[in-house]
């Protein structure tokens, strides 16, 4: 498809957008829930980038945070549970002037749409996905999800996750032609943003691991990490997420990694003592499926001239 | 002249390397086209006209099987277009197709010899913004909002002084052939914006660092004698500007910071010899200030050129021709040094 | 040539004997692998470009790798010529000509060819160094032989390696050349349709073809003494020769359409491969999705971001799609499905042709969704449909499936050339910007239609939703709301409805039968229905082409008729089966529908053979049943 969007549009170019430009529905998360946290540091986002709502969609899939298109004033597409992955390829192949979001949780990116997130990261298409991750599916009420920790009781699982919990982090360093690959967490608002900043202004397809608390069901998970900061290592680097200036007294442990450092990115990501935020991997020189897809218009009449040379070849 | 015959052969080099950008104005041409087409068909109608319009669309498979006027008047109307704002959308429209018919022309503009290089940009750059004064001429009159006063020439010239933000994100690239004479570029920062894109094809002999002064932190901005090297023009992420220069120019390559550790000026040749002679109304203080501009904000970045690789790749210069231009840049630096001193 | 179907003299000129016949059914028949086809292929389009009618069908082996000389492995073409257009596969064969005696024995024991047939068999085998082999051919020619037909042994290896080193791929062009002769086809046609088929390939081997075919012309003239005439009847010129696949391909870029999202599945693969060629000229992707869920999921976020897109699926992929159909229903993205048909359940006959998706097409998306279902009827249809489906889908924002099938898919026809049209590919979206205050589902209360808001619309912003919504699609759980949207919902079928004409009865407005049918079966329904008038049944047919919205007028068609039946390639209950009563007799798809639709007590014929119906079977339900109808 043809990359270009017209000119016709209103007048009105250079307007400034605010805060109130892009706040939707008010948000109906629980209390204390983090997903609060990344709405306002992807609304911070879209006021700082200036994006404007009309090109701007959020795309969703279903689980509490697929709520997350609602609440924005811009278009968004919730949609089937697992599946906003395809839907946003779908949206940035035929117009890739929007500026594409995708929000999902984990049971929706690495359970029932574990293809999709697989394939999305190896077409390498320009958008933002977060993958907010509570460990647990929240909507239909405490279900083993499969970043659970092994041991985690929930209401599918009363004895514990029978199975050791799945490293997103790790396994989407593994997949062929992943181009950018972060983890931040949502109680760390300045990291948060930043690593957002970084993921939206990235040419690719930006996986975003958003450790995500979950007041209700999985409140303790991340109750240390939250209360000691000493657990948790940041990934210092210019081409990355540096560490925010307000972060760097009370987040001591920096860890200086070169996000074009993909060997040494998997072992950071492998060891899972330690909480790692930051990007792990970041490659703006991989191929990109929409530029490789991108052709020209085409006017009306010119495609029934081509037609006919096409039919010419099965005229009789 | 066989000059010219080179620079024509050039400029089509050029246009050649400028293809993604050319075909993304054209494409963006061919889908506000359509898509005011569209508008038309919809909008000035007639019930009968919009039934005939709706058989077209649904083609042989209808026939027979489909009551065509019945499914016509279900269709959602188009936005709109007040009759009498009509003649106007014609005219944008033909605006619009007229640009497509012009097909690479479009992206062309030559300097005759002692000609203002700023006003010929700016009148090719309003050519081809005609594109946008039409979508412009589109949506005030379908909003009411247009005025003869205000808005009547916009189809023949809308020059970037009025293109807004989008519009420069969208912008045509521009070819300009230019005579060395003539190589005042300081005019042309105004329309480094957006995702401005110029090709400069140099004739004759030009001052050698004349595109040093447009060097600001987010300009690409290249001297060069090779063609291809224009596709780091081609490919730069928003403004750039690019010089096919003669032979022993300065040949440079800037780009926007794009990380740590990243070289964002890279020179790669000096000229052998000093600026002798006032080109046309260049004088020689005026050239040897454009090399020592660029020779300071070189040492300013601390980037002598040896070893430095842009995102090039660069493999035009390897290291030795790399370590002759450092050695010539020091050497520049040096003599600048002195002459002040002497001064 | 049967009786029935053909009028044939026979005539004597020279030393060949000259059959003169209206039509006639030719199959060339190998092991997969040794070019059947292309030789199948080449003669059907010869005969389309000298003015015959032409409807040509692959024989499909069901395995990719059969064991050479199986009887499962017989793979090849079946062409049917006539003087005047032909739009079925026919009966059985006329002329067979096979690579081995066991393939051809594969075609005898499915009853595929004519009593009174000339079979064209390589003599190879009866000689072999390998006893079974040699054992093999002795007790298949004792079988064929005991058949009546008039079988005739070729040495095709042996003359083929007078040309080439390796004859198994030249007996194609040979068994070619065979069949101009007997048909006297237009040699020099010939020979350039066969540098067409080869023009990826090196120059020497178009002349190496074109030598076999000289050969093989060459052989037949000299040992053969019965040649057919088929007369062309036709103009051929501004004609059209592709499959329906190909038809659909076309049809897609016609209709303006710019994103095609599939994953590989039988037999809807080649529409794909179609557009691989030269969608990307228009501006088109073929989008290969990791799977089936992805296909139709990237489609529609691409209809719902500007111009209607389509997927294209086979049973088994519309089955992994239903969620993704639901949600485009449910939001109102208008996308365009195209499945074509194999036989199921499950992975079924993947190669064969079906009708057994119908129900699926209509119904498979749990919750109530309304939708358009669509069924060309020919292969030109498959083109012209496209266009349609795409223009219904954007003005009712919603999800049309376009119903072919493996018939249609690979049968290959001449058809009239259309006049292209850019009104085709319709208008651009609507991206004006959106007054202030107009809900995205600005439902219209009479017809349930509203515009579409794409993103890139000022003013537009809302989020689509698969959950119930109301009209500014927000999340609604209120029961009068939901009440209220399915009702929208709904309306736009009804509204559709409104605007389709009563279907055009095949013959007689009134009489003993009515046959009804849909799809694929068409032609063979007509031809069927013609051979019965001819004989003075009371017989008519119609066809549909909206299965939902049901076309109109029905009850009224039915009620001119003493028995309505349909006539459909999916399973259905006899009554004369064991425990099978008029109360659980599970019936066709379409006369399932048509009950419940008009409460007339429509009966079915229906066959699951994994091949396309014959005219003289539906002749034979079509006599049986006015007989037993009580007719006059």
């Amino acid at each position: 498809m043809s990359h270009s969007c017209s000119l016709l549009a209103p007048v009105d170019e250079d307007q400034e957008f605010h805060l109130d430009d892009y706040e939707g529905a008010r948000a109906r998360w629980c209390p204390g829930c983090g997903d609060h946290s990344v709405l306002t540091a992807a609304q911070r986002l879209l006021v700082d980038e200036q994006l404007k709502p009309e090109e701007t969609v959020f795309v969703s899939g279903i689980g509490c945070s697929s709520r997350f298109p609602h609440y924005m004033k811009t278009y968004g597409f919730h949609g089937l549970h697992g599946r906003a992955l395809p839907v946003a390829t779908g949206i940035k192949l035929h117009r890739p002037d929007l500026n594409v979001f995708v929000v999902m949780g984990d049971g929706d990116c690495v359970s029932i749409g574990a293809g999709h997130w697989v394939h999305a990261t190896r077409y390498n298409v320009d958008m933002v996905a977060m993958m907010l991750d509570n460990n647990i599916y929240g909507l239909t009420k405490m279900q083993t999800s499969p970043t659970t920790p092994q041991g985690y009781k929930s209401n599918t699982q009363p004895q514990g996750s029978w199975l050791p919990a799945l490293n997103p982090i790790e396994a989407t360093l593994g997949i062929t032609n992943a181009s950018f690959v972060a983890q931040t967490a949502e109680w760390i608002p300045a990291h948060l943003f930043a690593t957002l900043q970084a993921a939206y202004r990235h040419n690719g397809f930006a996986f975003v691991r958003v450790l995500q608390r979950c007041p209700v069901f999985t409140a303790d998970i991340y109750m240390d990490a939250v209360r000691n900061p000493e657990m948790i290592d940041m990934l210092d680097h210019p081409d990355g997420v540096p560490v925010p200036e307000s972060l760097r007294q009370i987040y001591p442990n920096h860890l200086r990694h070169d996000p074009l450092n993909l060997s040494a990115a998997r072992d950071l990501a492998a060891d899972t003592s330690r909480i790692r935020l930051g990007v792990f991997f970041r490659d703006e020189g991989l191929p990109r499926y929409e530029e490789t897809r991108h052709l020209p218009a085409h006017t009306a009449d010119d495609k029934i001239r081509i037609l006919n040379e096409e039919l010419d070849q099965y005229a009789v | 002249m066989p000059s010219e015959k080179k620079s024509e052969e050039l400029a089509s080099r050029a246009l050649e390397v400028l293809g993604r950008p050319r075909e993304e104005f054209r494409s963006t041409l061919i889908v506000t086209s359509e898509e005011l087409r569209s508008l038309l068909d919809a909008g000035s109608a007639t019930a009968e006209a919009r039934a005939a319009r709706t058989a077209a669309e649904l083609g042989a498979f209808a026939v027979g099987h489909i009551d065509i006027e019945k499914f016509s008047s279900f269709q959602q109307k188009g936005a709109a277009v007040p009759v009498s704002e009509a003649p106007r959308l014609d005219a944008a429209s033909r605006t619009l197709r007229s640009l497509l018919e012009l097909g690479d022309d479009l992206y062309f503009v030559r300097v005759s010899s002692g000609g203002d290089l700023r006003d010929s940009v700016s009148h090719g750059l309003g050519r081809a913004g005609r594109a946008f004064g039409a979508a412009r001429t589109v949506e005030l009159a379908r909003s009411g909002k247009y005025d003869e006063e205000v808005h009547g020439g916009w189809l023949d010239s809308f020059p970037p002084s009025l293109w807004n933000r989008r519009e420069w994100e969208l912008a045509p690239p521009l070819i300009v052939e230019v005579d060395g004479a003539d190589l005042r570029p300081g005019g042309l920062m105004e329309f480094l914006d957006g995702n401005q894109k110029i090709v400069l094809v140099v004739r004759g002999p030009a001052p050698p660092a004349a595109l040093a002064r447009l060097i600001t932190p987010g300009v690409t901005v290249l001297q060069t004698e090779d063609p291809a090297e224009l596709s780091l023009v081609a490919e730069a992420e928003g403004p750039a500007i690019g010089a096919l220069m003669p032979p022993d120019s300065c040949r440079f390559v800037h780009v926007p910071a794009t990380g740590e550790g990243r070289a964002r000026l890279t020179v790669h040749h000096m000229p052998d010899e000093e600026p002798k002679r006032a080109l046309g109304g260049i004088s020689v203080f005026q050239q040897a200030d454009a090399l020592r501009h660029l020779a300071t904000l070189a040492a300013g970045w601390g980037l002598a050129a040896a070893g430095d690789v842009g995102p090039s790749g660069d493999g035009a210069s390897g290291p030795a021709g790399a370590a002759t231009a450092a050695d010539k840049l020091a050497a520049w630096i040096l003599r600048q040094a002195d002459l002040q001193e002497a001064g | 040539m049967a009786e029935d179907t053909a009028v044939k003299t026979r005539e004597q000129t020279g030393r060949a004997q000259v059959i003169r016949s209206t039509q006639c059914t030719v199959e060339v028949v190998s092991d997969s692998g040794e070019g059947a086809q292309k030789c199948g292929q080449t003669f059907g389009a010869v005969s389309a470009k000298m003015g015959n009618g032409v409807w040509t069908v692959e024989i499909i082996p069901a395995e990719i790798q059969p064991p050479p000389r199986s009887p499962a492995g017989a793979s090849g073409n079946r062409i049917r010529i006539g003087e005047r257009v032909v739009t079925n596969w026919g009966d059985r064969t006329n002329v067979c000509i096979a690579f081995n005696e066991q393939v051809l024995l594969a075609r005898h024991r499915l009853d595929a060819i004519e009593d009174d047939a000339i079979l064209l068999v390589e003599n190879m085998w009866a000689t072999h160094s390998d006893e079974d082999i040699r054992a093999e051919w002795t007790a298949a020619m004792e079988e064929l032989g005991g058949a009546g037909y008039r079988i005739i042994e070729v040495p095709m290896e042996q003359e083929c390696l007078t040309v080439v080193d390796n004859a198994r791929k030249g007996k194609n062009m040979f068994a070619l050349g065979i069949l101009c002769w007997m048909f006297d086809r237009d040699m020099d046609l010939t020979r350039e349709q066969i540098a067409h088929a080869f023009r990826k390939k090196a120059a020497e081997i178009t002349e190496r073809n074109h030598q076999l075919l000289e050969l093989g012309y060459a052989w037949a003239d000299e040992n053969l003494d019965v040649r057919i005439d088929v007369r062309p009847g036709l103009s051929a010129e501004n004609t059209l020769v592709m499959n329906g696949n190909q038809a659909a391909a076309f049809g897609a870029v016609a209709a303006g359409m710019e994103m095609a999202a599939m994953y590989p599945i039988t037999p809807a693969t080649s529409v794909s491969h179609q557009l691989g060629e030269i969608f990307y000229k228009f501006g088109g992707i073929v989008h290969q999705a990791e799977d089936e869920i992805a296909a139709v999921g990237v489609a529609i976020g691409a209809s719902y971001s500007g111009k209607v897109a389509f997927t294209i699926t086979s049973g088994p992929g519309l089955a992994l799609k239903t969620e993704f159909l639901g949600l485009s229903v449910m939001a109102e993205i208008p996308l365009v499905v195209v499945d074509v048909q194999r036989g199921g359940p499950s992975t079924g006959l993947p190669t064969k042709v079906e009708q057994s998706d119908l129900l699926a097409a209509l119904f498979g998306q749990p919750g109530d969704a309304p939708h358009v279902v669509m069924a060309p009827a020919t292969i030109e249809e498959c083109f012209h449909a496209m266009i349609t489906a795409r223009r219904i889908a954007e003005t009712f924002r919603t999800l049309v499936v376009v119903m072919t099938d493996a018939n249609l898919a690979t049968g290959v026809q001449p058809f009239p050339r259309p006049t292209l049209d850019p009104a085709w590919q319709g208008s651009a979206p609507d991206m004006s910007a959106i007054p202030e205050g107009k809900p995205p589902y600005d439902w219209d209360e009479a017809t349930g239609l509203s515009r579409r808001f794409i993103p890139g619309t000022p003013g537009g912003m809302h989020t689509l939703t698969g959950l119930a919504h109301d009209g500014n699609s927000r999340v609604a759980y209120a029961s009068a709301i939901n009440q209220k949207s399915s009702e929208m919902r709904s309306r736009k079928m009804a509204v559709l409805q409104s605007t389709l004409r009563p279907p055009e009865v095949y013959g007689a407005e009134s009489g003993d039968l009515l046959v009804v049918g849909w799809g694929s079966t068409k032609g063979a329904i007509e031809e069927a229905v013609d051979r019965a008038r001819a004989e003075g049944v009371s017989v008519s047919s119609l066809h549909l082409r909206f299965l939902s919205p049901m076309e109109p007028g029905l009850k009224a068609i039915f009620s001119r008729f003493k028995k309505v039946m349909t006539v459909e390639i999916n399973y259905s209950d006899e009554l004369d089966m064991p425990y099978i009563t008029e109360e659980n007799r599970r019936r066709g798809q379409l006369a399932w529908l048509l009950r419940a639709q008009t409460l007339v007590d429509v009966d079915c014929w229906t066959r699951v053979l994994g091949e396309p119906l014959r005219p003289g079977a539906i002749h034979d339900v079509i006599r049986s049943n006015v007989s037993k109808g009580g007719a006059a």
